[in-house]
């Protein structure tokens, strides 16, 4: 049996999308708030499928790709991706995920922290001085 | 007002919360049902958006994406669009002004239009369909406090009309600093040409294998305030008194997993209609094949009344149905009891139960019901009245200045 997360969209297209059978998987619906509750997700995932997908309407416009493939490399399944309607799919690769997803979002973080630092003093500066002008 | 005052007019719709892939509901159909009224009396609409939109062709769109870098950290994609919307923003504004007037929709941390206010002088109508900061606190979870709030109070002092969709939620933006005298309450409307009486929806009909059933519809997203999960614990009781009982319901949303929670334990899925999302063009057939259409929202969980402007209600009144609605917010406003609507006690499974009974056995009230709201529709809710509306505040705030 295999597991798809349904994040947003139509789960009968996007297995459709793939060419997939809707007898083989179990759908469960989620929303994005619950993937930063890593627990609920990993309690779905562990042990009972052999491949765990996550599916979208659309990747291009989908925002936490990168924790979706962790929750997979957390998975025993390791095999899946996260898929969408418009038929694309992102593989999910042990390797990659290791060595260039994580590492990215780790950038990210960093270059995030630094941008909140910013905007801090930015909006603090705008809204004491510039609307006095 | 003269028609030709507004012909020619070009104005900014200019959204910048990140839509992703949706392009249906909410604020997206009351921003293209404004459109669509204000293009009927030829003005030019430009329209800036940070995500997919899908509106007239005779719109000219212009895409100020988000970083495709920042984007999986929460708020941050927001606050780096304020620069990088302003940045796009501008570029774009050097080529198309002159613009007489901007109408934005409040997002959270985002002042760009601020700063292009500023830049240009071009008047701001801002849109707040809720306060950003009171959302987060209540129905998410903020990290940057200071930033929401220094970016609201720099909208609110930089815009010269806010317009909000009710009166509870005009409260709610006084409460969090907004001036009192630069709110306009313009509520959401339906179009009647698309939500009518006279809609031919056999076919969808068949295919859902609702002929000779009773149908009781639902169509909205499906979240906290719109109260789903009362509508869904009334299923097993109605569908007990009314055998050929179906609830149809159209939308989708975080609370799907609720909805469905309930609908398996009380075992009723012969009873129900899940769609998900369905596409803005197909959405009036589903409801049109409705017996009893229910609106079931309900006052937050802090205290504060229901602020909401529910489009259903109003597309509800349009298709010339029968209305179960809570005494709730605008509802109470909008609904008169026996007269429109059946009005009942918010989250009360069994309200609902009694009213879907009482109109089911007593079908010359639900026709009253039916037709007065249809009237009330089409004599005061609709887009047109909605547009006309900002067109005559847009000319008495150019008078004033």
């Amino acid at each position: 049996m295999k597991l798809l997360f349904l994040v947003n969209g139509n789960a009968k297209k996007i297995l459709d999308a793939h060419s997939f059978l809707s007898d083989d998987f179990k759908v469960i619906k989620i929303d994005e708030k619950s993937l930063a509750k890593p627990k609920k997700i990993l309690n779905e995932i562990n042990g009972k499928y052999s491949e765990v997908y996550f599916g979208c309407i659309s990747l291009e416009f989908q925002r936490f790709i990168p924790f979706m493939l962790i929750y997979i490399l957390f998975s025993n399944a390791k095999k899946g991706g996260v898929i969408d309607e418009e038929g694309r799919k992102i593989k999910f690769n042990i390797l990659r995920t290791i060595f260039i997803t994580i590492p990215l979002l780790i950038l990210e973080a960093i270059g995030s922290m630094l941008i909140v630092v910013y905007s801090y003093i930015y909006y603090f500066i705008w809204r004491k001085l510039k609307l006095k002008t | 007002m003269e028609k030709t005052e507004a012909e020619n007019l070009k104005v900014l719709f200019w959204r910048i919360d990140y839509i992703g892939a949706l392009v249906d509901g909410g604020y997206s159909s009351t921003e293209r049902s404004l459109i669509n009224e204000l293009l009927k009396q030829k003005l030019k609409i430009y329209y800036f958006s940070g995500g997919k939109a899908k509106l007239p062709n005779n719109v000219k769109v212009y895409n100020l994406p988000y970083s495709s870098f920042y984007k999986n950290y929460p708020e941050v994609p927001s606050i780096i669009y304020n620069f990088r919307s302003f940045r796009l923003a501008k570029k774009i504004l050097l080529e198309i002004k002159p613009i007489n007037f901007i109408y934005h929709l409040l997002h959270d941390f985002n002042f760009s239009a601020a700063l292009i206010k500023r830049e240009f002088d071009i008047p701001l109508f801002v849109h707040a369909d809720g306060v950003q900061r009171w959302i987060k606190k209540h129905w998410g979870k903020l990290y940057f406090d200071s930033l929401i709030k220094w970016a609201e109070e720099i909208l609110w002092i930089s815009s010269d009309r806010i317009f909000t969709v009710s009166s509870n939620l005009k409260k709610l933006l006084i409460d969090f600093g907004a001036p009192e005298n630069k709110i306009i309450i313009n509520p959401n409307g339906f179009d009647p040409s698309i939500f009518h009486p006279n809609i031919d929806s056999s076919e969808v009909k068949e295919k859902l294998g609702l002929d000779g059933k009773f149908v009781v519809g639902f169509s909205g997203t499906f979240e906290m305030y719109h109260g789903i999960t009362y509508l869904a614990k009334a299923i097993k009781t109605v569908s007990k008194r009314i055998p050929e009982v179906v609830f149809l319901f159209v939308g989708d949303g975080s609370y799907r997993s609720y909805l469905d929670e309930i609908v398996k334990q009380d075992n009723v899925q012969k009873n129900t209609i899940i769609t998900g999302f369905l596409p803005f063009e197909v959405v009036p057939k589903y409801l049109s094949i409705c017996d009893v259409l229910v609106s079931p929202g309900i006052n937050n969980p802090d205290g504060t009344e229901f602020f909401n402007s529910p489009i259903k209600n109003f597309e509800y009144m349009g298709l010339r149905k029968p209305i179960v609605a809570t005494a709730v917010g605008q509802q109470k406003e909008i609904f008169i009891d026996k007269w429109n609507a059946l009005l009942i006690e918010e989250k009360n499974p069994e309200a609902i139960v009694e009213a879907i009974w009482t109109l089911y056995k007593n079908p010359d009230l639900a026709e009253k019901i039916a037709i007065n709201a249809y009237k009330d529709g089409i004599s005061k809710h609709t887009w047109r009245h909605r547009a006309q509306n900002l067109l005559n505040v847009y000319f008495e705030f150019i008078s004033s200045k």
